[in-house]
């Protein structure tokens, strides 16, 4: 059984990037996929 | 990785994506290549599946299709529910039929198509091997 890629605790605390060309940087680096999130709610 | 991009601070990033709306999501492969985008609001759960089936597409695309199969028939198994099931269940259908080469594949996955969601595009995508 395949693991769930993003896990199944909703409570997982995310490291949010707020560069884009560095988060793109870190991702190619690292092999990883990058999730972009566009948000317009209040900080 | 996670990058946030807030409308009022970054505009230019919106038009650089071509994010058109909040909240909009993409999922990005390692060489920055979009590979999956929602658009719009979903409960947790649509959510999380429309996630999976990001990731499952990037396996998909490199055509590492013994890899992406069971991240498909993971997806179908866990979020049968969900509105992506039925493009799931689809694709686990061609990454099986890809390794494989057997056409009674592609067969099997249009008559479970058929029968579990009638309605959706992916069935009718797939009646051309019923």
């Amino acid at each position: 059984m395949p693991r769930l890629l993003f896990g199944d605790n909703t409570g997982m605390a995310l490291q949010w990037r707020h560069e884009p060309d560095a988060a793109l940087a870190e991702a190619k680096d690292q092999s990883k996929p990058l999730l972009i999130d566009f948000s317009a709610a209040p900080t | 990785l996670q990058l946030n991009i807030h409308d009022a601070a970054q505009r230019l990033a919106f038009r650089r994506f071509n994010a058109l709306w909040t909240p909009t999501v993409i999922i990005l492969d390692p060489a920055g290549n979009e590979r999956w985008r929602v658009e719009g609001f979903l409960p947790r759960r649509e959510f999380h599946a429309q996630l999976e089936m990001g990731l499952a597409r990037i396996v998909a695309i490199r055509k590492r299709w013994a890899d992406a199969e069971p991240l498909y028939a993971h997806i179908v198994e866990t979020f049968g529910d969900t509105h992506v099931a039925a493009e799931a269940l689809y694709w686990r259908g061609i990454s099986a039929y890809q390794v494989t080469r057997e056409h009674a594949t592609l067969e099997r996955m249009a008559i479970e198509l058929t029968s579990r969601f009638p309605q959706s595009e992916w069935a009718l995508k797939a009646s051309v091997w019923v």
